[in-house]
């Protein structure tokens, strides 16, 4: 689910909630509310009304003005605190509306205080003061309503407006984030201690006259043709990408016969589905290197893929290897991985780490079932 | 002059294999007495045995090749057999220690053969700052591995369903205290873990 727009996520730890001055938000919220439209807008209303009424009343214009200014500016109050407080029962805008109706005749009463030297029996005992309070409040309770809900339209229609913002802002972010990954793969080389270890282990069995020399050769040649880093890098099938970790598993195997064993198992069905290339050997090269090498004994390690119950695909990398260490470093391999799946299978897709007993580590690719649209890591027939 | 023994460690077979073969045809005099699979047996093997040259490979599991250097220290004629690892190459070359890269051209180890043989006939001190290279070189392969130097916490461990999840703390979206647990929300989920915040923060 998105987060509510405007409501950002908290990132990182936070120890301490912050809970002790909670009045200096609330009366921030306000002044913010106050806009200068909307103080504009309530001032404008204020003189037309002042204006209609002023052959009624038979005291002076400035005097009316007055009045009717200090009733919007009051009104104008009430609407925005109202709006700054999140009632469960009822919308907030229900709560806007009404604030404004309740202070309406409020408002108006607190105009006429001067003028009554704050006694509430000089206004009853004047006809003309009671007439003007009814005038005053019946017009004020006609626009003021009316002029909330627009405010209150305006403010949806905004928000509205910054929730598609927030949306485009966060699928353009999602496409850099997968170009950047793209182009941090291309950049990846070899490393040369993979390249001269394999080379000394292949020079072994030549100059011995094994005949395992052909096909560990054969290998080695598939996966450096895998891993060259090259531009049309697009999509690849599951297949395809199985016999690439073979050749990788082949050529670790052959340089630790006693502490790599490995067992590959992915039905032909989902083995033919379109799938983003170097994802899993990312995944089998991180077992290797950080699960079975740094541990005497090494381990195994097992590819299968499923089908889950919500349709959703599911391939596993578990390794009985060394396991993670809470403060080992992710590594670009499996930040770079986890955007890499976003930008190819959409969002849904990710990536999870679960602990193996006794120990080791099991990293699963988890993706929605369609295939992949619009993926901007995949050019139609970028590849054979 | 006593017999020329030696020990190879390396954690791949056909490489150690490759290595006993050229030796026996550069130095047929020469015994090998032990081969060892990591640091931890290479150290075992040589109290063991106690061969006058240890052909060690730097990068092993468990315990490396310069932690075994370490432990074997000036009791025998070390030879590091590395595969391009420039850092390395330059500290032995620095501290004028032998060292063959692989894969290694037999002509190349032939040098160390002759050299090996002459320092057997006249011992030789070994240079001064052999220790502080070993112990500099440790430190670099430490830091490489990546699980001492930076020891801020990356994952946390969190039981979700039957399973127990690995979640990257960049992916969490908060924490909060539950009187016996701690709830974890992040990207993915919740789930709740039995670790206080207070020790997750250490």
């Amino acid at each position: 689910m998105p987060a509510a727009p405007g409501g950002a996520i908290v990132r990182r730890m936070t120890s301490a909630s912050a809970s002790a001055p909670v009045l200096r938000p609330a009366l921030q919220e306000i002044v913010g509310a106050l806009t200068w439209r909307r103080t504009t807008v309530a001032a404008g209303l204020a003189v037309l009304v002042a204006a209609l009424l002023n052959p009624v009343f038979t005291i002076p214009f400035w005097v009316l003005l007055g009045r009717t200014v200090f009733i919007a500016v009051l009104l104008l109050i009430a609407f925005a605190a109202a709006g700054t407080w999140h009632p469960r029962r009822i919308p907030r805008w229900l709560a806007q509306v009404l604030a404004v109706v309740i202070a309406a005749p409020i408002a108006t009463l607190l105009a006429y205080m001067p003028s009554i030297d704050g006694n509430l029996t000089n206004l009853l005992s004047s006809e003309g003061r009671v007439m003007g309070f009814v005038y005053i409040t019946t017009t004020v309770l006609m626009i003021a309503p009316l002029l909330a809900l627009g405010a209150l339209y305006r403010e949806r229609d905004a928000q509205a407006r910054a929730a598609l913002l927030g949306f485009a802002l966060e699928r353009s972010t999602l496409e850099k984030e997968a170009l950047d990954s793209r182009l941090k793969l291309l950049q990846a080389q070899i490393e040369p201690h993979f390249l001269f270890n394999t080379l000394a282990n292949v020079q072994a069995l030549v100059e011995s006259g094994s005949p395992q020399a052909a096909p560990v050769l054969k290998s080695l040649i598939a996966y450096l043709r895998a891993a060259m880093p090259r531009l049309h890098a697009g999509a690849s099938t599951l297949g395809n990408e199985i016999a690439l970790v073979r050749s990788y598993l082949e050529l670790m195997q052959m340089r630790m016969p006693d502490r790599l064993a490995f067992a590959v198992d992915v039905p032909a069905d989902i083995a033919a589905r379109e799938f983003l290339p170097m994802s899993v050997l990312t995944l089998v090269e991180n077992a290797v290197r950080h699960g079975i090498d740094p541990s005497e004994n090494g381990g195994r390690i097992d590819i299968s893929a499923r089908r889950e119950a919500d349709g959703s695909i599911r391939v596993i990398v578990a390794d009985t290897g060394a396991g993670m260490n809470p403060s080992a470093l992710p590594g670009t391999g499996l930040t770079n991985l986890e955007s890499r799946l976003r930008g190819f299978f959409g969002a849904a897709a990710r990536l999870e780490l679960h602990e193996a007993r006794p120990h080791g580590l099991s990293a699963e690719i988890v993706f929605p079932a369609q295939a992949p649209s619009d993926a901007p890591t995949a050019p139609p027939g970028a590849r054979p | 002059m006593t017999a020329a023994t030696a020990l190879i460690a390396d954690d791949e077979p056909l490489l150690r294999e490759r290595l006993r073969a050229h030796l026996a045809r550069l130095w047929p005099e020469l015994e090998i007495v032990a081969e060892a699979r990591n640091g931890r047996e290479a150290i075992e093997l040589f109290e063991t045995h106690l061969p006058r040259i240890a052909f060690l490979d730097v990068h092993m599991p468990g315990l490396n090749g310069i932690d075994a250097a370490r432990a074997i220290a000036r009791r025998a004629e070390l030879v590091f057999v590395t595969a391009h690892e420039n850092y390395a190459v330059q500290a032995f070359e620095h501290g004028a220690i032998d060292y063959v890269i692989k894969p290694f051209e037999e002509a190349r180890l032939a040098d160390s053969v002759t050299r090996l043989k002459s320092r057997l006939a006249a011992p030789q001190p070994l240079s001064a700052d052999f220790e502080t290279v070993l112990d500099r070189l440790a430190g670099e392969l430490k830091a490489r591995a990546g699980a001492e130097g930076r020891k801020y916490l990356q994952w946390i461990r969190a039981s979700v369903a039957a399973s127990v999840r690995l979640i990257p703390v960049e992916q969490i979206a908060f924490l909060r205290s539950d009187e016996k647990y701690t709830l974890v929300v992040w990207e993915g989920g919740e789930a709740l873990i039995r670790t206080p915040i207070r020790e997750l923060v250490e």
